[in-house]
């Protein structure tokens, strides 16, 4: 596994057991800050798969809503892969 | 207080005054790829859109109609010149600047004493030079040269540009387009402090990007366009709210003696779904040895069909470059042994008698450039040792596609580090937008008629120049206010009378003094 590759599998599956702890109802309130909201750019966009556009603040609110919904929530995740390299320069749209 | 220096405060506080008065009125033209009246008037309807809304209140409004092909790089090109594609010789998505068979009017209104500053309007690569003014061209450019080549420096900012360059998701098309509306204002209107152009144009693609990409999210289960908005929250009502934003920015930066002008080159309208594949060999090259810089060739698009242009240089270095690039994009394979590409090598230099091409090749390149040209509006005319160009073919392409795995060059890839598939849903519509406001310009409450053609006789009388006769479009006269038209009546000059940039045969308007631009020109192979 490459370097990127590692750093790529660590934050998805730190992400995603925030995600498990958050609609499950395990983590505490104040966790959203610091174990999601901050691994964000402020000005992230996400695009899901339905073509809307949602900022950090809208995605932030819809994930705040989602708290202690779904006490048997589980993710799992295999096969991490990294598929593609994007090297941007900044302000080349 | 001794005379002379008296004198010279006079003189000072004169100087001061007169480098202070207002410079003249300026003519802001933004260009908006892809806007569409449909999409813009139930937005309007809506409310949606209060930027434009308080454009079209104190301004007029127009279906521009635009010309045939109704593709990008053509009508922007048409607007710009006022000429119609047969006679400016722009056909496609290959064009340069210096397929030009005509001069712009920008080009002709900086030759004639006007600032220009053209920001990433389509076919200004290479950049003129403008006097006092600035050229940074579209996405069709081959690399990423600008007039001055300070420019960004002097504006103080860092640079915000459009590429497509490089095959993307559909959900980085749709950031992409969002952050260009919302980044764009502030680079231009740096652009315009800096260098004070009387003429200034900048182009904006969002929307043409998402309205291909996003149109079905945007009018879900066949919704009408003409009848309601595009969803709320879809990617195309963001990109428009933020166009919207924007148009308002630019409108703010003005003065009431200043002119806005805001067009389009084609509307949309719902499409049949179709898909296009898109290549990501530019990074594979490598696994050929094949090298763009050290061997002499550049990978132009990789958009549909790729295409390679192998530069002009001594003949038996560039043919080995030729077959090595022939030869890396038939390797490409399915696990079946299928080809994945159609590949067309196309001879642009005499080839000497020991390196002759066969009868049957010969007349196979003829074929291929024929149909390139009258169907696709390629037309290979560059300077150039030969053309690689490969189309993808589409069952070989399905087979493999998403998850499967394609042989380049030697190697076994997933499919994906290879090519993309865009699904495109949105398509052009003939129809285009014009509005305009400020300046002379009267207002009208009912939506007229005008021809992509009409603008640039409009551009020459709003900066104060004379139209030059071999305009094929007219003045639309009634739009403007009859007291500033009698005070400035229209003045005509021939063509040949017309203002030109210094321009040398093969290179136009690059003045010969631009010895950077000249050297990348030269690296290029397009000057000796
Ligand atoms: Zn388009």
């Amino acid at each position: 596994m490459s370097g990127t590759e590692a750093v790529v599998r660590a934050e998805i599956e730190a992400l995603h057991a925030f995600f498990v702890g958050w609609f499950a109802g395990v983590l505490p309130q104040e966790r959203l800050e610091t174990d999601f909201l901050s691994r964000f750019s402020s000005d992230f966009l996400l695009v899901p798969p339905a073509g809307t556009l949602l900022t950090l603040d809208e995605l932030a609110a819809s994930v705040r809503a989602g708290h202690a919904t779904n006490p048997t929530f589980r993710i799992e995740i295999r096969n991490v892969t990294l598929r593609r390299r994007l090297d941007g320069r900044p302000g080349y749209l | 207080m001794a005379p002379s220096r008296v004198a010279l405060l006079l003189a000072l506080s004169f100087w001061t005054l007169a480098s202070a008065a207002p410079s003249r009125a300026r003519v802001v033209f933004v260009g908006i790829d892809g806007a569409s009246w449909n999409v813009i008037d139930s937005m309007l309807d809506a409310g949606r859109l209060p930027g434009f809304a308080a454009l079209l209140a104190r301004g007029a409004s127009a279906e521009l109609e635009t010309v045939e092909p109704v593709i990008s790089p053509v009508v922007w090109t048409s607007i710009a010149s006022g000429r119609g594609p047969d006679a400016h010789g722009i056909g496609g998505f290959l064009a340069t600047r210096m397929a030009l068979a005509v001069p712009t009017a920008f080009e002709r209104l900086a030759a004639g004493g006007v600032r220009v500053g053209l920001y990433e309007y389509l076919v200004t690569w290479p950049p003129p030079a403008l006097p006092g003014g600035f050229a940074i061209p579209g996405w069709l450019r081959r690399d990423d040269a600008v007039w001055p080549p300070d420019v960004w420096t002097r504006a103080g900012v860092s640079p915000v540009r459009v590429v497509y360059d490089a095959a993307l998701v559909r959900d980085e098309h749709a950031v992409r387009a969002l952050r260009e509306v919302e980044r764009k204002p502030a680079a231009f209107s740096a652009l315009v402090r800096s260098f004070d152009p009387e003429l200034a144009v900048v182009t904006i693609y969002a929307v043409d990007r998402v309205c291909h990409r996003f149109w079905r999210d945007a009018y879900p289960d066949g919704a009408d366009a003409d009848a309601a908005p595009p969803a709320p929250g879809s990617v195309l009502d963001r990109v428009m709210r933020g166009l919207d934003r924007a148009v308002a920015s630019i409108a703010a930066g003005l003065a009431p003696e200043d002119v806005l002008l805001v067009a389009s080159d084609h509307g949309f309208q719902d499409g049949e779904a179709r898909n296009v594949w898109v290549g990501r060999t530019r990074g594979q090259l490598a696994r050929a040895d094949l090298e763009p810089a050290r061997d002499n060739f550049t990978l132009i698009r990789e958009w549909g069909a790729i295409v390679a242009r192998v530069h002009p240089g001594p003949f038996d270095a560039r043919d080995a470059v030729l077959t090595r690039l022939d030869a890396f994009y038939r390797s490409a394979e399915t696990p079946d042994g299928d080809a994945l590409y159609r590949v067309v090598t196309l001879d642009a230099v005499e080839r000497p008698p020991d390196h002759q091409r066969s009868f049957v090749e010969r007349l196979r390149q003829r074929v291929y450039r024929f149909v390139a040209a009258r169907f696709f509006g390629a037309r290979f005319e560059e300077a150039a040792h030969g053309w690689v160009i490969a189309m993808p073919k589409e069952d070989a392409m399905a087979s493999v596609w998403p998850d499967g795995r394609i042989l380049l060059a030697g190697a076994t890839l997933p499919a994906r580090e290879v090519v993309y598939r865009e699904d495109f849903d949105g398509e052009h519509d003939p129809t285009a937008v014009f509005v305009a406001a400020g300046g002379p310009i009267r207002p009208q409450p009912v939506r007229g008629e005008l021809s992509a053609l009409d603008l640039a006789p409009l551009l020459f009388q709003l900066t104060g120049q004379p139209i030059p006769d071999d305009l094929e479009g007219a003045l639309p006269e009634t739009w403007l206010d009859p007291d500033w038209l009698s005070a400035h009546p229209p003045k005509r000059v021939t063509a040949a009378e017309a203002p030109r940039l210094p321009a040398s045969p093969e290179v136009p308007a690059v003045q010969v003094d631009d010895g950077a631009m000249l050297e990348r020109l030269r690296a290029l192979g397009y000057v000796d």
